[in-house]
């Protein structure tokens, strides 16, 4: 073997230790801003945030054409590594505890405690190569009273600065008013990106950052279909969801008009939630069912995400009726009456199968997306009443219900809807 | 007769200043003890030491938490505590309990501020910033305060797989404001969230003094009317060609000019903080007060908000109409928005009143002027007269 032989093997095994210990490093992440705006560079190329806010299926994220996770704290930090197989960035949370759950942000024992302990995850975590920004608290600001809160965020914020300038701060929102960004401006100059939580006010939201005086870049760090605390009610108070098809389509919509098209400003999105969750339904605001199988919200995604239709698109329920009445109206029926549900569907192929499932109104009381108990479905006899239909009987005691239909594709891919009711004698 | 007197007064000095000496004796123990021994004279201290010689529940074999004592490398006594646990759907309570001194009322009231509950914990492997773990103190009702480990207060500020001191304040359960009894309480309880394996020994009651700093509150009292809310106020939606202080010397006048089709037609609305956007108590003169202004130009309807900070409702509003304003001359509005006027005034969060926000809803081009919240004594539903009354 020539000199020069061995020098190449030595040279080549440099750089595969090199590439092995680069990760152990960390990456560069920075904000730049040029004539078309504010744009986050990762370790030099551009990285617009196609976001989600995921703990699992991150085969599907990663088909559907997403670059980046959200967590919302460091409890489930093996999902960094997760991301970081994936080539997946992910904007890391640092739990700042929300005045709503106790916390006394004029307790500075509390205060210097809390930060202690935050201060010492950054360290833990600054050099992980899928780190793309820091998220200090979330939705800190909803139902607050105290604004010394974002004197925790900003010391926090420039503590980050301090130890690890590779990565950009954010600080994320509950919606955005002028009070709100003028704390984050005046009390948070080491704030680099705000990331703002917007459902039904995602509409406005690029206006509004700038009527409010935002001149910073900033992400949606959550967005999809309205909140079920901004949905319209029943006159008994169940919150009305729309199909899932309805959602799909807002989902792709918003995108594409607002998120997508707001470039100068916004570095991108976190959709939510790559997953499931109780918030007033099991359905509401999951891409996922709970038994792990995708919705049409996902292919709306991958739409939103890649600009094309997945191959095997799931089928989508655009309207469900109770008694041929729709899901905007009120409905409150008999007990032990007989109620027909049918749906119109769009579907593109496939072997489709029905399913459907009754459940108690759900009366958590929680907000800001704080965890909610599952509810227990009620065994319900459905029957098929026609070609495109299905009955039941009400239940024969009093109260508040929910009819939920599943339609999947080939097992897999699947649409959802419900109707709340109520049983009235 | 004065010798009776004089006896008598020996006597009773006698007896006074006896009295005096025995009592000063009897109270000498709790007037003169440092903190230290009080807490040291405390009978019930010791919470946990050994499995052998404690009283403990929430130790039995279950699917979701494993409890042991192991003998080796324990702090104090024979064993300690080795708790393992995962959280799922199936277990949400996940806990141990130490009703301790054998379920006595213990009455920790008098060491409230000058105890705390330490123990030794040791992580079973790696490190952490945090632990998934809550302390409970229970009182004989069944009422608990909550308190957990502040990294403030552990050995060497951090949590690893060597034993550590910990220390948590008794004052940091804020007992009173849970309604608990320390005068009577039954037990320590320890709740487990997520999932965790740690080791804890050597659980005691010990002197400890905790410094309480509190911030003071932010926002202010607003204590005379008028406000003037100019160009010295933080004001938002004025970096449009919609609205714009006339003169930015002045800072008096804004120039409202709005077209609803026009380009701008979505900057509409423009908002000044009234405490930089803090919250400005107006609960003692709200009642009888008016935002007042001046239009130069054009009059138009447009509706004038008051936000506070928090509470429900976060806005109340008002619509201008010809009503609410006084032509004074070719052009010139004098306009008064009286606060009894605005829907839903009783409910609002008077406290915390934050901004005054203007909402254009027709074209309009005009000046805004001499924005004040003033002293209003009218009839709410009728400005008009009190205008007049002012022009007078």
């Amino acid at each position: 073997m020539s000199k020069f032989a061995t020098q190449r093997i030595w040279l080549s095994a440099m750089f595969f230790v090199a590439y092995l210990t680069c990760p152990a490093q960390g990456t560069s992440v920075v904000l730049n801003s040029d004539s078309s705006g504010w744009h986050l560079m990762r370790n030099g190329a551009k990285h617009d945030v196609h976001g989600a806010g995921a703990k699992s299926h991150f085969d599907i994220l990663e088909n559907a054409g997403a670059n980046s996770i959200r967590l919302w704290s460091t409890n489930k930090s093996a999902l960094l590594d997760s991301a970081h197989k994936r080539g997946m960035s992910v904007m890391l949370g640092l739990y700042l505890r929300p005045e709503r759950t106790g916390m006394d942000y004029n307790d500075e024992y509390a205060i210097q405690g809390q930060l202690l302990e935050l201060k010492q995850e950054v360290l833990k975590y600054k050099d992980h190569p899928a780190l793309l920004l820091w998220g200090i608290g979330n939705e800190v600001d909803l139902q607050y009273t105290n604004t010394r809160v974002w004197d925790a965020v900003e010391e926090l914020a420039a503590f980050i600065h301090e130890v690890d300038p590779h990565h950009p701060t954010s600080t994320v929102l509950a919606g955005i008013d002028p009070a709100k960004i003028h704390m984050v401006r005046t009390h948070c100059p080491s704030i680099d990106v705000l990331g703002v939580n917007a459902y039904g006010s995602i509409e406005r939201l690029p206006l509004n950052i700038r009527r409010f005086g935002w001149e910073k870049p900033y992400l949606v760090t959550e967005w999809g279909v309205n909140g079920p605390f901004e949905a319209p009610r029943t006159t008994w108070g169940a919150k009305k969801e729309p199909p899932g098809g309805v959602k799909a389509s807002t989902r792709l919509r918003r995108y594409q008009e607002i998120i997508a098209a707001d470039s100068s400003m916004c570095l991108g999105s976190y959709c939510f939630l790559w997953g499931q969750k109780q918030e007033s339904t099991a359905t509401w605001h999951g891409l996922f069912l709970s038994d792990g199988r995708a919705t049409d919200g996902v292919d709306a995604m991958h739409k939103a995400w890649r600009g094309d239709w997945p191959d095997r698109r799931a089928p989508s329920i655009q309207n469900i009726r109770l008694n041929s009445l729709g899901w905007r109206k009120d409905h409150v029926l008999l007990p032990h009456s007989e109620v027909a549900i049918d749906i119109d569907l769009e579907d593109w192929g496939g072997e489709l199968r029905w399913q459907c499932a009754l459940f108690p109104e759900s009366t958590s009381k929680k907000t800001g997306g704080d965890r909610q108990q599952s509810l227990q479905e009620i065994p319900t006899t459905f029957s098929q009443s026609d070609e495109d239909g299905i009955s039941f009987l009400a239940p024969e005691d009093p109260g508040a219900y929910r009819i939920f239909v599943t339609v999947c594709r080939d097992e897999r891919a699947c649409s959802t809807a419900n109707i709340p009711f109520l049983v009235k004698r | 007769m004065r010798l009776l007197g004089a006896i008598g007064c020996v006597a009773l000095w006698l007896v006074c200043g006896s009295m005096h000496h025995v009592s000063c004796q009897m109270y000498d123990v709790d007037l003169t003890s440092t903190p230290e021994e009080r807490v040291l004279s405390f009978p019930h201290r010791q919470i946990f030491m050994d499995f052998e010689n404690s009283t403990m529940f929430g130790f039995k074999a279950h699917p979701c938490k494993r409890v042991e004592f192991p003998k080796e490398n324990s702090i104090e006594g024979d064993n300690h505590v080795a708790i393992e646990w995962l959280q799922t759907d199936d277990c949400r309570y996940l806990g141990i309990g130490f009703p301790w001194a054998q379920y006595v009322g213990k009455n920790l009231k008098g060491i409230e501020n000058i105890a705390a509950i330490q123990f030794h914990i040791r992580l079973e492997t790696g490190s952490a910033s945090k632990l998934p773990m809550f302390f409970a103190l229970v009182d004989y009702a069944g009422k608990q305060a909550n308190s957990k480990i502040n990294l403030l207060n552990v050995e060497g500020q951090r949590l690893d797989d060597t034993w550590r001191k910990v220390v948590i304040p008794l004052s940091t359960f804020k007992a009173a404001s849970k309604g608990v009894n320390l005068a009577n309480i039954k037990e320590l309880r320890i709740e487990f969230q997520r999932e965790g394996f740690v080791h804890l020994d050597a659980i005691q009651i010990v002197p400890f003094q905790h410094e309480v700093k509190r911030l003071s509150p932010r926002g202010s009292v607003c204590q005379d009317l008028p406000v003037q809310l100019d160009s010295n106020k933080l004001w938002w939606g004025l970096e449009s060609n919609t609205v714009q202080w006339m003169q930015p010397s002045d800072g008096t006048s804004l120039a409202l000019n709005y077209n609803r089709n026009g380009i701008d037609k979505a900057w509409n609305a423009f908002g000044v903080a009234l405490n930089d956007w803090e919250t400005l108590d107006m609960s003692g003169l709200y009642s009888s007060s008016a935002l007042t202004f001046e239009l130069q130009g054009q009059w138009a309807p447009m509706t004038v908000a008051i936000w506070s900070a928090y509470g429900a409702p976060r806005r109340i509003q008002q619509q201008l109409t010809e009503d609410h304003c006084l032509q004074t001359s070719e052009g010139v509005w004098r306009c008064a928005l009286p606060i009894k006027g605005f829907e839903q005034f009783e409910l609002f969060k008077w406290k915390a009143a934050r901004e005054v926000r203007v909402t254009l809803t027709d074209d309009i081009q005009t000046q805004l002027s001499k924005f004040e919240w003033k002293e209003y004594r009218g009839h709410p539903g009728k400005p008009m007269r009190w205008l007049e009354r002012q022009m007078r």
